[in-house]
């Protein structure tokens, strides 16, 4: 028996290596990219650059878009499937090319990303797909993307610099990645942003008449509702609290910004996760929940759901949240004056965290790239951009349409409103590859750590994260051939 | 006499070919599954093997041939270490039961030789041990350990919940079919379902219903999925290393784990139960002997074949577990509920770093394979088959 | 011998064994209803859940005040159920279908059958079965993609194949028939080898009528993972045309998040179709199967 079973392993193991090694799928074949001219002319790491030497030849005369693409999308739903097909519909029928476009379903952002990740550079990718930064970032590593700044200056094909002017600065540098020459990746479609949620009427009871604007300020409320429940709240809920804090990576960066610090060098492309500005405000979090002012988020939505029974005075989240929030307020039959505001900040400008997929265009042929190109300046453009907005819930990118898609808006238009206000002063989170794995195991680890123990050391902790998130963006760099 | 010789001869020609035939029939048999199994089972085997040997992020790098391994293990004498300890341990355990069946003075001699080498044995194993630790991934080291925890903390009730529940919902209770399916429906609920209901009753507040409970019982709230530390730290007793046991965080992720499949088992089981004839149960009956004699005596080792599959199949399953388990983690828990394939999947599709990933799976694909054939021997010789 | 005596003691003990069993009885339906409770628990709270307002979620109660129907017309037309119910049912029983013959035949000669290299080819078979989930979805998803080895059509993404041949055989429903066949008497076999049965005729004709109970089984577990199933159909659809049901609650589960009462509801419509055929199966169970055919 015993010499069987060592037999049969034997068997497995190598007939599993022969099997394995036959395989030819890991070879991928050399992309398809025909004009050798791939970079715009002088590099200048701002965002917009005008043409300056227009090249003799332009590598994109005498390309014909493709007549079908297909794009790869993550929205369900059917208020969006319904405004994506009347987009794409449109798009259909009034290109001047006579480009069809065919949307699908492709899963959420992670499926997607683990469907092309086996597919860059082959023929089978979408010609539209949607992604966060750090995801491109990781298809870059392999090259695999598209650089719109060969097109966005284009004399035909490019986009107006007035329209690029439209843009939220913070959104339209977004897709610019620093790691990889400052390349553009992707174009934004749609956004988010960190905003703070304020129980309105419950402050009133406490004795003041607007919202925090600062840490201290904000400290003294929440520590002053965590004593003092609110009138309106649900019978039996939870105790009263001023903050729930969900150990989510992007609670990390608003914070961090409303301290005035980054998460990222981008001159250096390191993580900074210990910066001063982190250390304090992480310092400041930590000093809430040791004064009882705050706790975590038990469940998920437990703030929103505390929130809604009035036991919760703030909460950060997701713009992205505002009609849920409002559903909530209101669902009990007892709503309450609410609002959004910036993160309470210690800069002189509120600084919010942005943050959304953007539309990118994996490398295939040019007949194809160019078509994408051309849906997705069609996508983002301001008239179908206020459709879009209105329809998800998300915002626009362009701020010619902001009032427009304000005054649309189904829920808390005064909240909604404000947010969009905050908008020009967006930053984001590092679009590097890996960032992930850095999220979930590095800096919501730390996060944990910090409040989980109110007499941890901060800074100790912040230098021991920063020095595995740089050594897991090392690891991943060094796959760049 | 040249006859008889003549159809022996043809006899023993047609035993042969009935033979053949037979071995054909088997083979044949087994041709539709072994070529579905072939393409979409030891393929992807043979695939993560080959992914291993590289530095694989995203796309294929160089030939590195074991150093992904070798992350894990810290270096090759490491695991000759430990498995030299492991060996040994399996000895002086085979010494010491057959010792134990011998009478004479040598039985005795030999069975002191096989508890010392038992004793070596065990010594060596943790050596090893905490050598790979020194310089091998302990995070992988340590998801090991939460998985055995997982496991252990999991298969066994299971399986003993499930055979009991299917005795008693066997006899003739009223409303035995209601309460099958009761007990059957968490095992069909989607796990994305049934994870937000756990998550709401083993909530942190002081309002959740599991902290309501131990209310009850004058227990002060509990964090549950949040709480890393070790259940008998929280009971007061303070042990270190090994012996810690499992988080509190693990412990709510095991009552989901067997809440969910007790149901599976007893299904199973119950299935078992009416493949005993009762002609068996009936002759029992008059020979005398109460209720538990027929239960310990017919019911165990006629349902041994189910019982071994069951349990076989359930460590194959606690070691790969994945959905319920993610599904409940909070980053509060830390380490304390990473098992093994949890920590793959994060290597593999966060970080997305292939050749780190599969080397791991491999580790765990050869210790399950390990696991199983050493219960295969254990328990496969005690299997009845009537 | 004294009977008078005797029998005054055989009825008291009679009695008292009467009053032990009863006793025992009414432990004995304690205990299942206690663990019934337990087990039934998160289901009712998915259910009642299901028919609550927004606020009443948010409030955690534990009865909605008045049941809202109109939440499963809502999620059902939210999450496109209609159009992936039918492509779940097909996609099920072709899988189902694959599933029993491969099982069956497979079990049965691991069972009953010898054959050289037995042992190492049902190792092989289990061994399939060892490793996480998580790494295996990338090479089957190549595979699926025709890179790498040449399948009939070119790339089987978003066929109906996709969906089932990879799942019309898996090492565990082997296993558990070999267990059962395992035990069939040899000498049912015997008898009918004498009166010139192959293999084949009397796994149909003998041995599969008196194995309702594990055939019932894998069909169950069979169509449970099926139906649930919705990782590897994620990844091998990009369009509507053959994705299943539950892939469209994942995408509605994405979608709703917060909204609990859509959420449960969503679930609640997903495992009616399960609980149907286990009514069903469990029909057959209870039959009293082993039995027949032994006696004789």
């Amino acid at each position: 028996m015993r010499r069987t079973s060592v037999l049969f392993v034997a068997v497995i193991l190598i007939a599993s290596l022969v099997l394995g090694a036959c395989a030819k799928a890991t070879e991928a074949p050399a992309p398809t990219e025909a004009p050798v001219v791939t970079e715009a002319p002088t590099e200048a790491p701002v965002v917009t650059e005008a043409p300056t030497e227009a090249p003799v030849v332009d590598p994109w005369a005498g390309v014909v878009p493709a007549k079908e693409i297909v794009w790869w999308h993550q929205h369900t739903g059917s208020k969006r499937e319904a405004a994506i097909a009347k987009i794409v519909e449109d798009f259909n029928t009034t290109n001047p090319y006579g480009i069809k476009v065919t949307a699908e379903y492709a899963g959420s952002y992670g499926d997607i990303f683990n469907k092309m990740l086996p597919i860059l550079n082959t023929p089978d990718v979408p010609d539209v797909v949607v992604g966060y930064q750090n995801q491109v970032a990781t298809y870059q590593l392999a090259d695999a993307m598209f650089d719109m700044n060969e097109l966005i200056d284009h004399p035909e094909y490019g986009i107006s610099k007035e329209e690029q002017d439209d843009f939220f600065p913070g959104f339209f540098a977004q897709d610019v990645l620093s790691l990889f020459d400052n390349q553009r990746l992707g174009l934004a479609p749609n956004r988010s942003m960190e905003v703070m949620y304020y129980n309105m009427d419950w402050l009133k009871e406490l004795g003041y008449d607007a919202p925090p604007a600062t840490p201290e300020q904000f400290k003294e409320m929440a520590c002053k509702a965590a004593v003092t429940p609110f009138s309106g709240a649900t019978e039996g809920a939870a105790s009263p609290t001023g903050y729930e804090l969900s150990i989510d990576t992007s609670r990390f960066a608003s914070w961090t910004f409303a301290f005035g610090g980054d998460m990222f060098d981008y001159t250096a492309n390191q993580f900074t996760l210990n910066s001063d500005a982190a250390v304090q405000a992480w310092t400041f979090i930590q000093s809430l929940f040791a004064d009882g002012c705050a706790r975590l988020v038990t469940e998920n939505y437990g703030d929103q759901t505390d929130f809604g029974n009035g036991t919760l005075l703030f909460a950060v989240g997701s713009s992205s949240g505002l009609l849920y929030y409002g559903d909530a307020v209101s669902a009990d039959g007892t709503p309450f004056e609410w609002g959004v505001s910036a993160i309470p900040h210690t800069t002189a400008d509120p600084v919010m965290n942005v943050y959304g997929a953007s539309v990118s265009i994996p490398k295939s042929t040019p007949e194809r790239e160019l078509a994408a190109w051309l849906f997705v300046k069609y996508y983002t453009s301001a008239p179908v951009n206020a459709e879009w907005a209105t329809a998800s819930g998300y915002f626009p990118v362009k701020a010619s349409i902001a009032d427009q898609v304000t005054a649309e808006f189904a829920g808390n238009k005064d909240a909604y409103g404000t947010a969009i206000s905050l908008l020009p002063y967006g930053v984001f989170e590092p679009p590097v590859p890996g960032y992930d794995f850095v999220r979930d195991n590095v800096i919501e680890v730390v996060m944990t750590s910090i409040v989980d123990d109110v007499t941890a050391d901060v800074k100790a902790l912040l230098d021991e994260a920063n020095v595995n998130a740089n050594t897991i963006l090392a690891e991943q760099m060094a796959q760049i051939k | 006499m040249a006859e008889n010789t003549v159809t022996h001869q043809s006899h023993r020609k047609t035993l042969k070919l009935i033979k053949l035939q037979e071995q054909l029939t088997g083979y044949l048999f087994i041709l539709p599954a072994l070529i579905v199994i072939l393409i979409f089972g030891i393929f992807p085997i043979g695939y993560s093997i080959y992914m291993s040997l590289f530095n694989w992020q995203v796309t294929k790098g160089p030939f590195i041939g074991d150093k992904n391994y070798l992350l894990i293990f810290g270096s090759w004498w490491n695991l000759l270490v430990l498995v030299t300890g492991l060996g040994l341990i399996i000895l002086g355990y085979f010494v010491w039961g057959k010792a134990f069946q011998s009478v004479s003075k040598g039985g005795r001699l030999a069975r002191i030789a096989g508890a010392l080498v038992l004793v070596l044995g065990g010594v060596i194993f943790v050596t090893g041990w905490g050598m790979m630790y020194e310089t091998g991934n302990k995070d992988f080291l340590n998801s090991l350990i939460v998985t055995i925890y997982y496991a252990l903390g999991t298969v066994p009730a299971e399986i003993i919940l499930g055979l009991v529940l299917a005795y008693i919902l066997y006899q003739d209770i009223i409303g035995k079919e209601a309460f099958r399916m009761i007990y059957f429906l968490p095992y069909i609920t989607p796990s994305i379902s049934t994870a937000v209901v756990f998550q709401i009753i083993f909530s942190s507040r002081e309002t959740s219903l599991a902290n309501r409970l131990i209310g009850f019982f004058g227990i002060d709230p509990l964090k549950w999925r949040f709480e890393p530390k070790p259940v008998l730290r929280l009971l007061g007793i303070n042990v270190s290393g090994l012996a810690d046991g499992p988080s509190l965080a693990l412990l709510t992720i095991i009552i989901f784990g067997i809440w969910s499949f007790v149901g599976y088992n007893t299904v199973i089981f119950l299935s078992g139960l009416g493949n005993i004839p009762k002609e068996i149960y009936e002759a029992a009956e008059i020979d005398g002997g109460s209720k538990w004699d027929r239960f310990w005596h017919i019911t165990i080792p006629m349902i041994s074949p189910v019982t071994f599959y069951l349990t076989l199949i359930g460590f194959i399953g606690t070691f790969k577990a994945f959905n319920h388990i993610y599904v409940m983690r909070t980053p509060s828990a830390q380490n304390s509920v990473v098992t093994t394939s949890l920590l793959v999947f994060d290597r593999f599709y966060k970080a997305n770093q292939y050749g780190v990933a599969t080397a791991q799976a491999i580790v765990l694909f050869i210790i399950i394979l390990g696991l199983t054939l050493a219960q295969n021997k254990i328990m496969g010789e005690r299997v009845f088959y009537g | 011998m004294d009977n008078s005596a005797a029998l005054p003691t055989l009825k008291k003990s009679k009695k008292e064994i009467h009053a032990g069993r009863i006793l025992g009885k009414i432990v004995l339906y304690l205990i299942l209803l206690m663990g019934a409770l337990i087990f039934i628990f998160p289901f009712f709270w998915m259910i009642s859940n299901s028919l609550m307002t927004l606020g009443e979620t948010i409030t955690r109660q534990l009865l909605p005040k008045v049941p809202q129907w109109i939440n499963y017309k809502e999620a059902w037309d939210q999450a496109n159920f209609s159009k992936y119910f039918v492509n779940s049912v097909l996609i099920t029983l072709g899988t189902l279908t694959g599933l029993l013959f491969t099982s069956i035949l497979a079990g049965y000669a691991f069972g009953r059958i010898d054959f050289k290299g037995k042992n190492i080819l049902f190792g092989i078979f289990l061994a399939t079965m060892m490793i996480p989930e998580s790494v295996t979805l990338i090479p089957n998803y190549l595979l699926i993609r025709g890179n790498v080895i040449p399948l009939p059509g070119g790339t089987w993404i978003n066929t109906y194949w996709a969906l089932t041949i990879p799942f019309m055989a898996n090492a565990f429903s082997i296993f558990l028939l070999r267990q059962f066949f395992a035990q069939i008497p040899d000498e049912l076999w015997d008898a009918a080898r004498i009166d010139g049965c192959d293999h084949l005729r009397f796994l149909i004709q003998i041995v599969m009528p008196i194995s309702k109970a594990p055939i019932m089984t894998v069909l169950l577990f069979g169509f449970t993972a099926s139906w649930n199933a919705f990782q590897w159909p994620l990844l091998v659809t990009t369009r509507d045309t053959w994705r299943p049901l539950m892939v469209g609650l994942y995408g509605f589960v994405q979608e709703a998040g917060p909204y609990t009462h859509w959420l449960m509801a969503g679930a609640v419509i997903t495992i009616i179709p399960i609980l149907i055929v286990y009514f069903l199966t469990q029909k057959q169970f209870t039959q009293g199967i082993a039995t027949t055919g032994l006696k004789g």
